[in-house]
């Protein structure tokens, strides 16, 4: 291993290690269960076989936590650093503020798509067991898709992190990545009759701000649709990687010049 | 001898602050020197700068030759924080485990390194414990374990001596001057006299950002008897003018 | 030491979770029976419980149409067809299952495109025995809003038609019943599938009758009354009073219908079992 490889793997391994020792990921997962389980275990007027419901709320249960996850992880990579003063023997180390930025990137991915993988397997065998269908090419999608978001959303609230403090940085990108799921599609659409201003700034959002949206394989999934093209899963996570990528740069940007 | 630490002209101003004006100083390569000066003199901002948190304003900072603001001048640099402050969620093993990540050892060598190093910060028995439960004298005892850990050529430390009890003292006093005979250059700041006095080659004397003694224990001893502490109180009693270096 | 207690922890609570999922049925019996009331879930959700117990109807619409609402689906179908330029797109909404492949029509902008390919855009309907998808947000709106007398109805009539188990139908319309004593369309939903599914005319005949004499509580405690249902009833009861050769009641029910006013398909219908 090259000593660069090395030093994102230390970054990655503390991530991790203050996930899951936070142990946050395992409150929401029993959480889940304990929502899930009785759920499962009704039969509404004694006719058993529904599921989709269940399949609906786990969904939603997922998405939601999911994203809690990411934002939360990825806005603490570095404010308590700096709180805590343990960015300064961090930065006296022989690693460069790109590296440091590159691992602490990859710590919160790796451990938001860890927690969100575990979360999918549960539902991969539950659905599995139900349904008598493992793992359909539309569900790997929609598995493929949330990477894609856990990538955009950990980059953007990584930026957040170094522009707003950590409580405020949370609601941004809460509100951005709720308000996008509610109206990113329909953006256009919604403000078609209003003045000329609000068209423009609308059509500003519409372009700039991350469409959260084309993660979303939910509806797909829970009703049994056919898959997406692969060509069009590629695209998205393209804009992923492209989006995400952006956001790294300019926080790489703020970071380097910042004065520890 | 090379300089190990070369700081020439350095100025540095936070707003209305100006926190280090126009020092130049220089430390040898396996020299003990000891950076004295009183709260908010300087020291921890010049001790930044020679890390690479930031540029100074002015002047510039060499560590044996190179900009520390590159990561690669940086490997050759040990540095312990003024609070010690770690990941309160790790154990000390898992703490050094990560740094020596960081400073890009193998495996085999930060485990190595990790066993050497835990008995000789005094920590044997608590390798294993979270750094959450860790008292005061503790974690300053595993900053300087983290700042040994890639065997740096220079340890810059900053009031490494606060918070340590006078067994630690003594330890600690034992450790830098072992270190020195390995080669290490050492570069502390402090406010406590008589342990300078003790320990270090060379003293320099901030005050108010300046520069105002530098000079070595030797010379101290041979100044009619005078001691730091006299000269100490000398240049900083509120009052007194401004000794040229 | 740490791991094997964390991991004890979570089987236990797995366990403890499926426990409970096991044990509230039993506790409250396999129907979890609900009743009208004054309930903590009124005081918290007040006015509310009506609409999020409407929205759960919603919700069963939405599975009905694989997942769609059928407003967004006509909005998004009449889009993808205006931009081929077809003529009467307006009325593009064709209510029956579309073909996956529609001719690409080209992207308004990127974002649209990559939206139009990511979301399902059409609707399809459910047909037998998958309905039973519905019934869990049915049984999920009553159980919330025991007046929602539209979800009993909704629910009943799934269950008779999709999943053809009238009896299971009958029993939900009851609890309606018992929930809403003073609403005529549970009785007359219940009287039909008395009629036709259970061939249990003197059953039939009694939910008439009551939902008769509710119509009729009704007028007097509003004073007017829905012209439409009453004429519903009457349908039903000349039907069952042409089915017993009664024909004063027949006469008596079809002078009751002309009395209402209305010339609607029932009333011929009426018209047509009072002639003969
Ligand atoms: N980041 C900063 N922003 C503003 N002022 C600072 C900053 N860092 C240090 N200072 C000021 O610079 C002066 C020197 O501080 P410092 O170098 O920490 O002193 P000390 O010798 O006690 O370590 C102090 O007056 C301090 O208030
Ligand atoms: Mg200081």
């Amino acid at each position: 291993m090259t000593p660069c490889c090395r030093q994102l793997a230390a970054l990655c391994a503390l991530s991790l290690r203050e996930l899951y020792r936070r142990k946050d990921v395992w409150v929401v997962f029993t959480l889940g269960l304990l929502i899930l389980a009785p759920l499962a275990a009704i039969k509404p007027y004694g006719i058993g076989g529904g599921s989709r419901h269940l399949f609906e709320i786990a969904q939603l249960l997922i998405w939601i936590s999911a994203a809690v996850i990411a934002i939360s992880v990825a806005g603490r990579q570095f404010p308590p650093e700096f709180e805590h003063r343990t960015i300064y023997p961090l930065l006296a180390k022989p690693v460069s503020r790109t590296t440091l930025l590159a691992g602490k990137f990859l710590g919160a991915w790796v451990a938001s798509v860890s927690a969100t993988g575990c979360f999918y397997l549960a539902y991969g065998l539950f659905a599995g067991a139900k349904m008598g269908i493992w793992f359909p090419a539309v569900f790997c999608q929609a598995f493929a898709l949330h990477v894609g978001f856990l990538t955009l959303v950990t980059a953007l609230s990584l930026l957040g992190s170094f522009c707003f403090t950590p409580t405020a940085n949370l609601t941004v990108c809460g509100v951005v990545v709720g308000g996008m799921f509610a109206i990113g599609q329909r953006l256009p659409e919604m403000t078609a009759g209003q003045p000329a201003v609000i068209r423009a700034l609308a059509k500003l959002i519409y372009v700039a701000a991350p469409h959260v949206e084309f993660f979303d394989l939910r509806r797909r999934v829970v009703h049994e649709w056919g898959p997406v093209g692969w060509q069009v899963v590629a695209a998205v996570l393209l804009y992923a990687v492209v989006y995400s990528g952006a956001c790294l740069l300019l926080a790489g940007w703020i970071f380097r010049r910042r004065k520890c | 001898m090379d300089a190990a630490i070369s700081i020439d002209q350095v100025t540095k101003r936070f707003g209305a602050v100006q926190a280090v004006s126009d020092v130049s100083l220089t430390v040898r390569s396996g020299e003990i020197m000891g950076f004295l000066g009183t709260n908010g003199a300087g020291k921890t901002t010049t001790i930044k700068m020679l890390l690479g948190f930031f540029a100074p304003d002015a002047g510039r900072v060499r560590i044996f030759g190179a900009d520390p603001v590159n990561a690669a001048a940086r490997s050759r640099i040990g540095f312990m924080p003024e609070t010690a402050y770690y990941y309160r969620y790790l154990n000390l093993r898992e703490l050094l485990r990560f740094y020596g990540g960081l400073c890009g050892l193998s495996a085999a060598s930060i485990r190595a390194r990790t066993e050497q190093l835990i008995p000789q910060v005094g920590l044997a028995d608590a390798g294993d414990r979270l750094l959450a439960h860790y008292s005061k004298g503790m974690l300053q005892r595993a900053g300087i374990a983290q700042a040994l850990l890639h065997d740096p050529d220079l340890l810059i430390l900053d009031e490494p001596l606060t918070g340590l009890d006078p067994l630690a003292r003594i330890q600690f006093r034992d450790l830098i001057l072992a270190l020195r005979d390995q080669g290490k250059t050492i570069f502390f700041s402090s406010h406590e006299l008589s342990e300078a006095e003790l320990i270090c080659d060379r003293v320099a004397i901030l005050k108010q950002g300046r520069l105002v003694w530098l000079g070595s224990c030797g010379d101290i001893a041979g100044d009619g008897g005078q001691n730091l502490e006299r000269i100490f109180l000398n240049l900083l009693a509120p009052g007194t003018p401004e000794a040229p270096p | 030491m740490r791991a094997t207690l964390q991991i004890s922890a979570a089987a236990l609570t797995l366990v403890g979770a499926l426990a409970l999922g096991q044990m509230l049925p039993r506790v409250f019996g396999d129907r979890l029976p609900q009743t009208a009331g004054t309930s903590l879930l009124d005081q918290v959700l007040g006015e509310a419980r009506m609409m999020i117990s409407d929205g759960m109807i919603l919700k069963a619409d939405e599975y009905y149409h694989g997942g769609m609402r059928v407003t967004d689906c006509t909005r998004a179908e009449a889009h993808a067809a205006s931009s081929l330029d077809l003529p009467g797109s307006a009325s593009a909404h064709v209510h029956e299952d579309e073909d996956e492949a529609r001719p690409e029509s080209p992207p308004r902008d990127l974002w649209n495109w990559v939206n139009t390919r990511i979301h399902v855009a059409e609707h399809r309907h459910m047909d037998g025995d998958q309905a039973k998808e519905l019934i869990p947000w049915y049984w999920a709106a009553v159980r919330l809003e025991p007046r929602n007398v539209q979800a009993y109805l909704l629910c009943a009539s799934v269950i008779n038609h999709d999943l053809g188990n009238p009896s299971e139908a009958i029993r939900i319309l009851e609890e309606g019943i018992r929930n809403n004593p003073a609403v005529a369309e549970l009785e007359i939903d219940a009287g039909c599938i008395q009629l036709n599914r259970l061939r249990n005319t003197r059953a039939a005949q009694a939910c008439f009758e009551s939902a008769y004499a509710k119509w009729a509580q009704d007028r007097d405690a509003h004073g007017h009354a829905d012209g439409d249902l009453k004429m519903r009833i009457l349908f039903y009861l000349c039907h069952l009073a042409r089915q017993r050769d009664d024909t004063p009641a027949l006469d008596r029910y079809f002078a009751e219908a002309q009395a209402l006013g209305i010339r609607s398909g029932s009333f011929t219908a009426i018209q047509k079992m009072a002639e003969h």
